[in-house]
């Protein structure tokens, strides 16, 4: 007994002496499917400044994971009881490990910590990683949807390209416009809109879908019927015809939603993948419907703390240097295409650097004031486990009622059941 | 100390119990461990946090944890085999002890199995001697148990369940895993029933014998009670016996004493009284004597009322005491008397000596007194055969017809008894007494 106490206290005591190790987690790649050259530099590089300022402490993290083997070989450390003190957590993770209890509520650390400025954040970009009423994870990036157009189009149809606060209207008006039969074989070529679903629109119109808590929904609302009848109304301009990704690249479509991940990534030298230079092309924000705003739904690359970390105080201020350090946001902002989590640097003239060093000609370049209003204006998706899976079952249901050309109300209100028993069980 | 038949059975029924519980905890975590591996070879570690509502930190501490709480435990079981009746502070301590590391195996577990607090309460039960106290902690027992149930804690707090372990594995496989871990919480369950009746069904029995043995102490209380009124009794009774015994020897004494004495000076003035004629000289010379036995018979008196104890033998030895009287008695009366000894030593305990020499003196007395016998023979000697000392006093005297047992006889009887001998009266032509005395002859008398 008094050999083992002996060995105990000898090992905590040999645990104090050596250095502290920050375990790390981290994919290799971009969150947002877009590819990149190396996603390690900034991270290095927050590294080095965290050391320098916690001596006796060292950062560890485990290259070369893929993001799609990430959420596995994370879950692997989880059940092999070597949770990581900070790790990124993908979107389709983030609400499972909340309720898992793996991760750490911030809130209480951020009280204690009197340099942490909340406000330094995007609200929208904070938003992804609240959940159940906790803040769960800062935000490390952040990518809005945006709608790309094809200027060229446009041009070619005397149509000038669609105004801040444009409408369903407009956007509708503009697509009947465009929707032409080029080759006189009956059946049109070229299309209004590739790839815009009634979830953009329900956003764009206002619909709340779920309840914050994910415990109820609500499909049978005026704005969600408004969005899927505005959707199923651009359908119906393209008589029958299936929109594809070829029509887009060879520019015989108008406008598609695009993430601005997907957009630094086309339009920014080398990654230039020279899809679209046959066209000239611009970004706009999301129409705005009839009972919403021009509301963009916004993705953040989350990072969160473990719940069973036994240097929680470090985790914190490693994290929130990640974070919330404009120089290690930049640093971040230079890598991966996506925006910064703080206005600051994502208006700043460095970030404007960054973009117009690469700048092509095709595109313009990307006033950070509008992203950031973008950004602001944006909303997040509802951070819930069955989300993704609820949203997948409406829309097949949706879907149907698109090609079957049913009562859209008494549809709605079936769709409202069977989502809602889904998700409470 | 001796373990009672009762004490072993509940040791036995908590070893049982021990078994189960230890076999249960241990193979939980050890199950939870080994499925942890399982899915981690399988790569199904998301999938599997995807289903359930919380993981353990890591299953191999669990295993290594349940299994030191469960090694604690039976440590502190054996301590208090060891103490057994011993130390109830230390008992109390362990028993605390115990309570607080099968919580921490209950909740290390995260509450999948609460059986341990089950072996902890049926200790306590054993240890507990005072019966008030019984529903209380038999109050805290069902408490803490419901409370630590898994179905209740899983509505307040975030905990593993090993039902999710199980779901891991193929469905024919979760149902025997199933099957296996119902049975063994229904054997935790039925060993601690078994446990309490071992233990309660005991506690009877130890109550009953204890009602037993009060009984049988107050029927002993009350025999004590009356032996010891019968003893007062007896003791009175004797006082008076050793009161009448002394009244006796002092009576025999001064017949003894004062008796022969004066016998022995009226054979002498007697014989004063026929020599007086003739022979003035020799009435003078007898008279001398008579004056001399006199004089002694005036110490004899002396020496009983001081001592009660003859004279001649307190200076001298029996032999020289009893030749010295029969000179005195044969001066005195003109009766011969023969003395023989065929014992080399006649060297004895006080009382053996006392009774010989009075015995002697008596038998000289009635022979003058009754038999008025011209002749007397004593004979001391010592039997081969039966290793007594016959004694014999005879003489030529008239005897008597029908002995009648007076004052000096039944003396000479009641101190021949006294030694435990027998003694024998004849009169056949003369007065003959024969005496058989067991005397305890010492190795120096040999």
């Amino acid at each position: 007994m008094a050999a083992l106490l002996l060995l105990f206290v000898t090992g905590l005591s040999g645990c104090g002496k050596r250095e502290v190790v920050l375990e790390f987690a981290m994919f290799n790649g971009s969150n947002w499917d877009v590819a990149i050259q190396d996603s390690y530099p900034p991270i290095d590089e927050a590294i080095r400044k965290f050391e320098q300022q916690h001596p006796g402490v060292r950062v560890h993290y485990d290259s070369g994971i893929p993001k799609s083997d990430y959420s596995e070989w994370l879950s692997r450390k989880m059940l092999e009881g070597e949770t990581p003190d900070v790790m990124m957590i993908l979107d389709s993770d983030f609400s499972r490990f909340t309720e898992l209890g793996m991760l750490e509520d911030l809130e209480e650390l951020a009280a204690k910590d009197p340099t942490f400025d909340e406000s330094v954040y995007y609200e929208t970009a904070l938003a992804a990683g609240r959940m159940q009423g906790g803040q769960y994870a800062l935000p490390m990036e952040t990518v809005p949807y945006l709608m790309f157009v094809n200027k060229t189009l446009l041009n070619q149809e005397n149509i000038p390209i669609p105004q801040e606060g444009y409408t369903f209207a407009d956007l509708y008006d503009i697509c009947r416009k465009v929707t032409k039969d080029l080759d006189g074989d009956g059946i049109p070529d070229q299309f209004g809109i590739y790839k815009y679903t009634w979830v953009e629109a329900a956003y764009a119109n206002g619909a709340e879908l779920f309840s914050e808590d994910g415990e109820s929904c609500d499909f049978t609302s005026r704005e969600l019927l408004g969005a899927i009848r505005f959707v199923k109304s651009l359908e119906e301009l393209n008589q029958n015809q299936k929109v594809t990704q070829e029509d887009f690249d060879n520019g015989r479509v108008a406008f598609m939603p695009l993430s601005f991940a997907e957009y630094r990534t086309y339009q920014t030298y080398p990654y230039k993948i020279k899809k679209y230079d046959s066209f000239q092309w611009d970004c706009i924000a999301m129409p705005k419907g009839p009972l919403g705003d021009n509301v963009s739904i916004v993705d953040s690359l989350n990072v969160g703390i473990s719940a069973r970390s036994s240097h929680k105080e470090l985790a914190w201020e490693f994290l929130k240097l990640l974070t919330s350090d404009p120089e290690i946001q930049t640093a971040v902002y230079q890598y991966d295409p996506a925006a910064s989590v703080l206005p600051a640097v994502t208006e700043s003239p460095e970030a404007s650097a960054v973009m117009s060093e690469s700048f092509q000609g095709t595109a313009p370049m990307m006033d950070g004031v509008f992203i950031s209003q973008v950004i602001r204006s944006g909303k997040v998706k509802p951070k819930f486990a069955a989300y993704q899976e609820a949203v997948q079952l409406a829309d097949g249901e949706i879907l149907r009622i698109y090609d079957e050309d049913t009562d859209l109300e008494n549809a709605m209100r079936l769709i409202q059941r069977r989502v809602q028993s889904f998700i409470q069980r | 100390m001796k373990k009672t038949i009762a004490e072993k059975q509940n040791n036995l029924a908590l070893l049982l119990l021990y078994g189960v519980c230890f076999v249960t905890a241990v193979s939980a975590a050890g199950f939870i461990w080994i499925t942890t591996d399982r899915i981690l070879s399988q790569y199904e570690a998301r999938e599997f946090l995807g289903t359930i509502d919380r993981i353990p930190g890591d299953s191999f501490h669990v295993l290594l944890w349940v299994s030191a709480c469960m090694v604690f435990l039976g440590m502190s079981f054996l301590l208090r085999l060891r103490l057994k009746g011993r130390g109830e502070r230390l008992i109390f301590w362990s028993l605390l002890f115990d309570f607080i590391v099968g919580f921490c195996a209950v909740a290390v577990l995260d509450f999948n199995y609460n059986g341990i607090l089950l072996w902890v309460f049926a200790n306590i039960l054993v240890y507990v001697r005072k019966n008030r106290l019984w529903p209380i902690i038999t109050g805290v027992g069902i408490l803490s148990y419901t409370f630590t149930g898994f179905e209740l804690i899983s509505i307040r707090m975030r905990v593993f369940d090993i039902a999710d372990y199980i779901h891991v594995y193929g469905s024919s496989t979760q149902m025997y895993l199933f099957g296996v871990w119902n049975f063994l919480e229904i054997l935790t369950l039925v060993s601690f029933i078994g446990c309490c009746l071992v233990i309660i069904v005991n506690k009877e029995e130890e109550l009953e014998k204890t009602n037993e043995l009060y009984a049988q102490l107050a029927v002993a209380n009350e025999n004590l009670k009356q032996a010891n009124e019968e003893l007062s009794d007896i003791m009175e009774e004797n006082a008076k016996m050793v009161q009448v015994r002394e009244r006796n020897r002092i009576a025999r004494e001064i017949h003894d004493t004062m008796g022969h004495t004066l016998t022995g000076i009226a054979a002498g003035i007697d014989a004063c009284i026929a020599l007086s004629d003739s022979s003035p000289e020799l009435v003078k010379q007898q008279l001398r004597v008579l004056s001399e036995v006199s004089r002694k018979g005036i110490a004899d008196v002396r020496h009983s009322v001081n001592e009660l104890r003859p004279d001649a033998l307190e200076r001298l030895n029996l032999e020289t005491a009893i030749r010295q009287m029969v000179d005195n008695m044969q001066q005195v009366s003109g009766t011969e008397i023969s003395f023989s000894c065929s014992v080399p030593v006649l060297k004895f305990d006080e009382d053996e000596e006392a009774v010989i020499y009075r015995v002697i003196q008596e038998s000289i007395t009635n022979a003058l007194r009754h038999g008025h016998a011209s002749k007397i023979w004593i004979a001391i000697d010592r039997k081969e055969w039966d290793g007594k000392l016959h004694l014999s006093i005879s003489d030529n005297g008239c005897g008597c017809g029908e002995i009648k047992e007076g004052f000096g006889i039944r003396h000479i009887r009641e101190r021949i008894r006294m030694l435990n001998g027998k003694v024998s009266f004849a009169s056949d032509g003369g007065f003959r007494v024969e005496a058989e005395i067991p005397i305890r002859w010492g190795e120096e008398y040999d």
